[in-house]
C-alpha cells in the first residue's frame, strides 16, 4: 500500500471497516511512515472531539407525552379516503376539461365542413351555454336541475 | 415488566395486537438516540424533542408496514432522517422567503445546544467542531452523525439511507477530512489572533 492508498482507507480502518489483511497492511504502512502516522493521529483526535460533544437526554416524561399523543389520535381506518376522493375529484375536472376542448374542436370543424361562415372564434362563453353544449353532445353527465340553476329556471328540457 | 425483555418484533405485534401501550417500551428504547441523532442535525434541543415526538406517532402509524426481521433500529431512523431533513427544508424555506421579503430571521437556522460547563479553552474546541459539523453537506453529515455519534455499521447506514457502502465510506472519509482541515485552519488563526492581540 503507497501513502496515498492508505489515507483513502484511514477513515474506514477507524470505523472498522476494513477486512483482517487490509487492516494488517495499513497498520504495516502506518508503523513506517510518519507522514501517514500523523494523518491517523489527526483522524484520532477528530474523533475523541466530536464524541465529546454530548447530546441532550430526553426530557423527563417524553415517552408519557408521546403516548398521550398517540391516545388522543383516533384510529384510522380509512386515511386513503380523503387522499382517493381529492385525486378522483382531480381526475374528473381533468377529464370534463379535456372533453369539453375535444367536443368545441368539433363543432368548429363541423360548421367550417357544412360552409359555415368562419365567424370569430368564442372567446367567452358562458358557463351554461358550454354545459348545455356538452348535454346535448351526451360528453358529461349533467344533471337538468344544475343547468336550471345556471340558466336561472329558464332552461327548458 | 416481563414485556421489557421482549424483543423488537415481539413488542411490535404485541402492539399491531391491541396492547398499544406496550409501544412505551420502544419509545424508552429508543428515544434517546433518536434524540440525539435528530439533534445532532439540527442542534436545537426543544425542536430535536419536539421532531422526535412527531417521529414517534410517525413510528406508530406505519408499524403495520413494518416487515418483520427487517431490522427495526434501520426501519425508525429512516423515518427519523426523513423527518428531521424535512424540518431542515422548510427552516431553509422560511429563511429564504423572510430574506425576499426584506425580514431579518429572527431565529437562526441552527440554535447552539446549551454547551456544559468545562474549561473555556475546551469549550471553544467543542463549539469550533459543532459550528464545522453542521457546516457539512447534508449527506455527509447524515453518515457520520450514523457512524460516530450512534455507532452504526456500513452496512446499517446503508439500510437506513439506502446509499450504497462505497458512498458511505467516500461520504465519511470526505467529512472527517474536510472537519480536519477547517478545524486545523481555525485553530491557526485563532493562535494567530491571540498572539496579535498579545503584542
Amino acid at each position: 500500500m503507497n501513502c496515498e492508498k492508505v489515507r483513502s482507507r484511514l477513515s474506514a480502518y477507524q470505523d472498522g471497516e476494513l477486512t483482517v489483511s487490509q487492516s494488517r497492511e495499513l497498520e504495516r504502512h502506518l508503523g513506517a511512515c510518519a507522514a501517514c502516522q500523523s494523518e491517523w493521529e489527526g483522524y484520532q483526535t477528530l474523533v475523541a472531539g466530536l464524541r465529546r460533544l454530548t447530546a441532550p437526554a430526553p426530557i423527563p416524561g417524553f415517552s408519557s407525552r408521546v403516548m398521550a399523543s398517540l391516545r388522543d389520535q383516533p384510529e384510522k381506518r380509512y386515511r386513503w379516503l380523503p387522499s382517493l376522493a381529492y385525486t378522483l375529484a382531480l381526475l374528473l375536472i381533468f377529464i370534463s376539461g379535456f372533453m369539453l376542448e375535444m367536443s368545441a374542436n368539433g363543432q368548429r370543424q363541423t360548421g367550417t365542413a357544412n360552409g359555415q361562415a368562419a365567424t370569430a372564434p368564442k372567446t367567452a362563453m358562458t358557463f351554461s351555454a358550454v354545459l348545455a353544449e356538452n348535454q346535448g353532445l351526451g360528453l358529461l353527465a349533467i344533471q337538468d336541475s344544475t343547468l336550471e340553476l345556471c340558466s336561472g329556471g329558464a332552461h327548458e328540457k | 415488566m416481563a414485556s421489557e425483555s421482549l424483543n423488537d418484533d415481539e413488542i411490535i405485534t404485541a402492539v399491531l395486537d391491541g396492547r398499544r401501550d406496550d409501544f412505551e417500551i420502544l419509545i424508552n428504547r429508543y428515544s434517546g438516540k433518536i434524540i440525539k441523532f435528530i439533534n445532532s442535525m439540527i442542534a436545537d434541543r426543544d425542536e430535536a424533542q419536539s421532531i422526535a415526538q412527531d417521529v414517534f406517532i410517525k413510528i406508530f402509524q406505519n408499524l403495520p408496514y413494518y416487515k418483520k426481521q427487517n431490522n427495526f433500529s434501520a426501519f425508525i431512523f429512516k423515518i427519523a432522517k426523513n423527518m428531521t431533513l424535512n424540518w431542515l427544508n422548510r427552516q431553509k424555506r422560511t429563511v429564504f422567503f423572510s430574506r425576499l421579503l426584506g425580514q431579518e430571521f429572527s431565529q437562526p437556522p441552527f440554535i447552539q445546544a446549551p454547551v456544559q460547563p468545562v474549561d473555556p479553552e475546551q469549550a471553544e474546541r467543542d463549539e469550533r467542531i459543532n459550528q464545522n459539523l453542521r457546516s457539512l453537506p447534508e449527506e455527509q453529515r447524515i453518515a457520520l452523525i450514523l457512524k460516530i455519534y450512534l455507532e452504526f455499521s456500513y452496512k446499517q447506514i446503508q439500510e437506513i439511507s439506502g446509499w450504497s457502502i462505497p458512498k458511505i465510506e467516500t461520504l465519511i472519509s470526505r467529512a472527517k477530512s474536510r472537519l480536519k482541515k477547517n478545524i486545523a485552519m481555525q485553530e491557526k488563526n485563532s493562535v494567530f489572533v491571540y498572539h496579535a492581540r498579545k503584542k
